[in-house]
């Protein structure tokens, strides 16, 4: 199985890795209050990441999951203030069999999208989910409330499941036809918004909801990848140079061992992610995108628990970059599924 | 007659049902009652039918399978040897007696040997109808392997081994073991050593079996007094035997993981039948690790899948140790929640060992051997942070 990166993938990751390192800085981010729109105008527009996996004829690259999967990695290191996953798992989620009209905007990143599914109560099981869609209108109306929608508060449009006549679908809705409630978020990284649908006027753009999540985890996943491996470096960096002692941390067995747990930990979270990803065609990917959203999270949640533990003090202050890591681990980690769920999930579709 | 000289040419799938098909064929008579035999906790079973069947396999051209084909080998892919192990495990094919010889010495050899002793004892690994085992611990040598003491001191044309090599897996079994032996005792700790074939059948070897945690014995202490061996069974110069014993251990990449966990597989599903039969299974908390412990397995295979997939990885050298610490605490695990899948009649041994409790106690050892867990993540940590120097 090919794991590797081909030539242009590896460019691909370090222009994108430049320009975020140069324009994502943590003062950026920490200001952006989980939008910067000078910042999200040029990913898209100068960079064009939003049209990697969009079809040619769409207005898109044409390329695959796994450039998307490069740009959403690196996105998790500096965790990034701009609705990029929300986007193009939206963009993955419509059949363009049924919503091509809606992809060029999305491809040149003209249009912000966030994908609703959880709502509130019900957990993250689709089958609990009572968003309802019935014909009205040019097309369909849509009923109901979501929750926890990533990035909800700034979309301009918004891919909802909803099930019309007791089918699943996936149906677009314009954001000025919902009421939108922002959240505070634990993540000041990453906002979520409550969105309202009362009437909404909504056109049927997929039919395969479990896709449109195996999507959302294996984003989150790959995402958490990237958060994990930037908490490592800053941890291996701070104990390469602070000293106590006499003698840097570095030096001292106990955290040694520490620090190789978690890159264990950080390179198998690397493999599922991206065994995910590499399995995205295929029906694999019911079992590989839960398994790698259960794994990568856990692995990311472990190590910036730990990189604030090695930070000491420092790492307990709002100063210091370590809590923001910790809180979007934090909040990957539960969204859309926490390890039980997920298990379950896994449990049923293995069949264990 | 080889069934394998034209591998090379094979498609994956062909070369899968060429796999199948053999095993299946060879598998039988009295072999068929080796299925499933040797494995952990297992070792000490059938030793006599299992060294035929390894002749059997080297007949049919299936060790050395991975070796390049100008050192004997087949020149198999390695897609082509994850299948082999794969196939292996799937017909529950018994534990091999020939690894220490197939995947420690012949990389060895293929990379420091010379062309004598390539030609000398590739081919009876291969026909294995020369079996192999590790000399390199000691008492006072375990993880801090550079410190052996075992003496081998040039004597004309032989040199003549003295010292106490210990916990020597098969070692009753082998017809030559690999020794790590000091040959200046003047020189620096680590390069002072030589790496030596010695032949096990002399008068001045004994080998004696120590019992281990399963009450059943596979490894040994080895007493050499003036053993001998010809000059020329020395790999590499003298001196370079640490750079000899340590330079195969970071080309594993994972090719024999991805083989081992179809065993691991087959030992979970057995631990999932056990869970059904005692009740375990209904409840959601025992099913919930179960289930974790799936998840682990997946990822195991996720892990080894990425490391043989990138031909760079992303740290370099230390993948077997990144390997080895997934794995092995996945195994102990495995062991314990075969045992709790059991109940309390896992604390009662009449009759003999349990399959449960031999997974559960044999496992133990997949922290130690092979370099412990500690010495891996010594190693993780020496890459990523840098060595502490030694004051
Ligand atoms: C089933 C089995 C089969 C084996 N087969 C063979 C064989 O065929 N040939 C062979 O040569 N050897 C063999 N061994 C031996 C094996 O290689 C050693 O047991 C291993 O290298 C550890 O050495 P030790 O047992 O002396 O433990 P020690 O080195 O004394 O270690 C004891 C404990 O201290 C820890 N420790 C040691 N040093 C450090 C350190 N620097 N930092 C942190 N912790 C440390 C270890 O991890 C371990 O937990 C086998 C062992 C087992 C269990």
């Amino acid at each position: 199985m090919e794991f590797g990166f081909t030539t242009e993938q590896t460019d691909l990751r370090d222009t994108v890795r430049t320009f975020l390192a140069r324009h994502a800085t943590s003062a950026r981010v920490r200001a952006a209050d989980g939008f910067d729109a000078t910042l999200w105008r040029r990913l898209a527009g100068e960079l064009g990441v939003t049209a990697l996996a969009i079809d040619e004829k769409h207005g898109g690259f044409g390329a695959s999951e796994v450039e998307v999967g490069i740009v959403l990695e690196e996105a998790g290191r500096v965790l990034l203030p701009a609705p990029y996953l929300s986007t193009v798992v939206a963009a993955a989620a419509v059949d363009p069999a049924l919503g091509a009209d809606l992809l060029p905007g999305l491809a040149d990143g003209s249009v912000i999208a966030a994908l609703a599914l959880a709502e509130p109560g019900a957990g993250w099981t689709p089958d609990r989910w009572s968003c309802t869609a019935r014909r009205g209108g040019d097309g369909y109306v849509l009923d109901g409330v979501k929750e926890h929608v990533l990035d909800g508060a700034v979309a301009d449009m918004v891919v909802v499941a909803a099930v019309c006549g007791g089918e699943p679908g996936l149906y677009a809705v314009r954001a000025e036809d919902v009421r939108r409630t922002p959240h505070d978020t634990l993540d000041p990284t990453r906002r979520q918004a409550r969105l309202e649908f009362d009437g909404a006027a909504a056109s049927l753009v997929g039919r395969d909801v479990r896709r449109a999540v195996d999507l959302l985890w294996a984003a989150l996943a790959v995402e958490s990848v990237g958060v994990a491996r930037a908490s490592l470096e800053l941890t291996v960096d701070y104990l390469k140079t602070r000293q106590q002692f006499g003698v840097p941390l570095a030096h001292f067995q106990a955290l040694r061992h520490r620090v190789a747990d978690l890159a264990v930990a950080v390179e198998a979270a690397t493999s599922s992610a991206w065994y995910a990803l590499r399995v995205a065609g295929t029906e694999e990917f019911a079992i590989a995108a839960p398994l790698a959203k259960l794994v990568a999270t856990r692995a990311a949640y472990a190590v910036t628990a730990e990189s604030i533990q090695l930070h000491g003090a420092l790492g307990f202050t709002w100063e210091h970059d370590a809590h923001l890591h910790f809180k979007r681990a934090t909040a990957n980690r539960l969204l859309l599924g926490d390890e039980v769920a997920l298990r379950r999930v896994i449990a049923a579709r293995a069949g264990l | 007659m080889p069934a394998v000289d034209d591998i090379p040419d094979l498609s994956d799938a062909e070369f899968r049902k060429r796999v199948r098909d053999w095993l299946t064929a060879h598998l039988t008579g009295e072999f068929a009652a080796l299925v499933g035999s040797g494995g952990p906790g297992r070792e000490h079973e059938n030793i006599e039918l299992r060294m035929r069947w390894e002749r059997e396999l080297g007949a049919a051209g299936w060790i050395g399978l991975g070796w390049p084909r100008a050192a004997g080998g087949r020149g198999a892919t390695i897609t082509q040897q994850v299948i082999f192990f794969e196939e292996y495990a799937r017909i529950g094919g018994p534990g091999r007696l020939s690894h220490m010889g197939e995947y420690l010495l012949a990389p060895t050899l293929i990379a420091f040997g010379t062309e004598e002793q390539r030609r000398r004892f590739l081919p009876p690994i291969a026909a294995a109808t020369e079996f192999w085992c590790q000399g390199y611990s000691e008492p006072n040598a375990g993880s801090d392997l550079a410190s052996v003491q075992t003496r081998a001191v040039r004597d004309g044309d032989v040199w003549r081994v003295t010292g106490q090599k210990v916990w020597t897996s098969l070692a009753h079994v082998a017809d030559w073991c690999f020794v790590l032996a000091r040959t200046d005792a003047d020189a620096p700790k680590r390069r002072g050593l030589s790496y030596l074939l010695v032949p096990m059948d002399q008068p001045g070897i004994e080998v004696r079996p120590i019992t281990q945690i399963t009450g059943t014995s596979e490894f040994n202490e080895v007493f050499f007094d003036g053993a001998v061996t010809a000059a020329e069974n020395i790999v590499g110069e003298p001196g370079d035997g640490w750079r000899v014993a340590t330079g195969t251990l970071a080309f594993e990449r994972g090719v024999a993981t991805l083989g081992q966990q179809l065993g691991f597989a087959r030992e979970l599903d057995e631990v999932f039948a056990v869970a059904r039969t005692s009740g375990a299974y209904d409840d959601p908390v025992w099913r919930d690790a179960a289930v974790d412990a799936w998840v682990g397995l997946q990822t195991l295979r996720h892990q080894a899948l990425r490391t043989l997939g990138t031909p760079e990885g992303d740290l370099p050298g230390v993948e077997a140790s990144v390997s080895k610490l997934l794995w092995a605490p996945w195994h102990q695990r495995l062991g314990e929640l075969a045992m709790s899948a059991v109940g309390p009649t896992a604390t009662l041994a009449d009759g003999g060992l349990s399959d449960a409790q031999r997974l559960f106690l044999y496992t133990r050892a997949d922290t130690i051997y092979g370099g412990s867990n500690e010495i891996q993540r010594n190693i993780i940590a020496d890459r990523l942070l840098g060595r502490v120097p030694r004051s």
